[in-house]
């Protein structure tokens, strides 16, 4: 498993539009949505453009690996393609396409679970301990983002999932328990446990402390 | 109540829609150690929303990578992509049903030589 904090990756990071360019932007995807569900390449070709890095930050964030994430990426603008006559512009393309990843992603993680770990169950872990307990990468990621990003990297993959679409894209509990296949229960249990390991990676300190009844 | 009885509405409080219940509530005004685990969460959350703000690059070629992708794969049927998938199998099911229909002929038409002619 190639690692989440690798450096031809994450380190190469671009800052989010302002919200001035959001809107401009919105409005200029909504236009080209137009345009190729009318049947114009050319403008889905501008689409794909457009949003293919926010899609594989996504991509990527959920698979934890590249080339799972450029897998991903690809299948899920095939499904785009495929699918953008039945997207009504209710929500904003960018929102669609994070829900049409989010099920590839859901897929391709089956699938190499399969492939690889064939009788792993619910409560079983993919954990990377050479990144997650790397003292030299440890020592590098002093700051709380390098570390949770690092924590991430330690979660199962059904909970980072999980966690990455609510607390980083802030799809609802429904969206997301449809787009992996699971109930709006199960994706609320997993959300806890996610978050729950997430502090007491970053945090582990409050973990010895006793629980008390107040 | 005790600190682990509270463990979800706390991790669930640092969403502005998730008012804590109550009793919840209560425990967490009078209990330091969930005080703490409150606030830890909201700072994982904080850096988690964060994140969004980061992309990742995905190197170079992805974009051309997705449209060849797009291109060579979105031109084909659905349907016909379905059935070749299972073209194994209908090749083997039609070979199969040829085979008991050239089978089942044959065996009629040696009865019939066999049987002898009516007067």
């Amino acid at each position: 498993m190639k690692r989440r904090g690798d450096k031809s990756s994450e380190a190469d990071v671009t800052p989010a539009l302002s919200s001035e360019s959001k809107l401009l932007v919105q409005d200029e995807l909504a236009q080209l949505v137009e345009l190729a569900q009318a049947g114009d390449t050319a403008a889905f070709e501008k689409l794909v453009q457009a949003t293919y890095v926010q899609t594989y930050t996504l991509a990527f964030r959920l698979t934890g690996h590249q080339e799972d994430a450029r897998d991903v990426t690809q299948e899920a603008y095939l499904r785009a393609y495929r699918g953008l006559s039945k997207f009504r512009g209710e929500s904003q393309f960018s929102t669609w396409m994070y829900r049409v990843t989010a099920n590839c992603a859901a897929t391709q993680m089956q699938r190499r679970n399969r492939h690889r770990h064939g009788d792993l169950r619910e409560g079983d872990e993919f954990i990377d301990t050479a990144t997650a307990y790397n003292p030299e990468l440890r020592a590098e990621a002093g700051d709380l983002r390098s570390r949770l990003l690092l924590a991430l990297d330690t979660l199962p993959a059904k909970l980072r999932a999980v966690v990455v679409l609510r607390d980083v894209y802030e799809m609802s509990h429904e969206d997301i328990a449809c787009e992996l296949g699971i109930s709006t229960t199960a994706a609320k249990v997993r959300l806890h446990r996610a978050r729950h390991r997430l502090r007491s990676e970053l945090f582990p300190d409050l973990d010895q402390v006793e629980s008390r009844a107040v | 109540m005790r600190c682990e009885e509270v463990a979800v509405a706390v991790s669930e409080s640092i969403e502005a829609e998730m008012p804590m219940p109550k009793p919840a509530a209560r425990h967490v005004d009078r209990c330091l150690r969930c005080q703490a685990e409150q606030a830890q969460y909201k700072k994982v959350f904080r850096n988690m929303g964060g994140l969004r703000s980061a992309q990742i690059d995905p190197g170079p070629n992805m974009l051309s990578d997705i449209l060849d992708y797009v291109q060579s794969q979105g031109s084909r049927n659905p349907i016909l992509m379905a059935l070749d998938r299972h073209r194994v199998v209908y090749v083997a099911a039609a070979t199969a049903t040829a085979a008991v229909a050239t089978a089942a002929g044959a065996i009629v038409i040696a009865g019939r030589v066999r049987r002898p002619a009516s007067a």
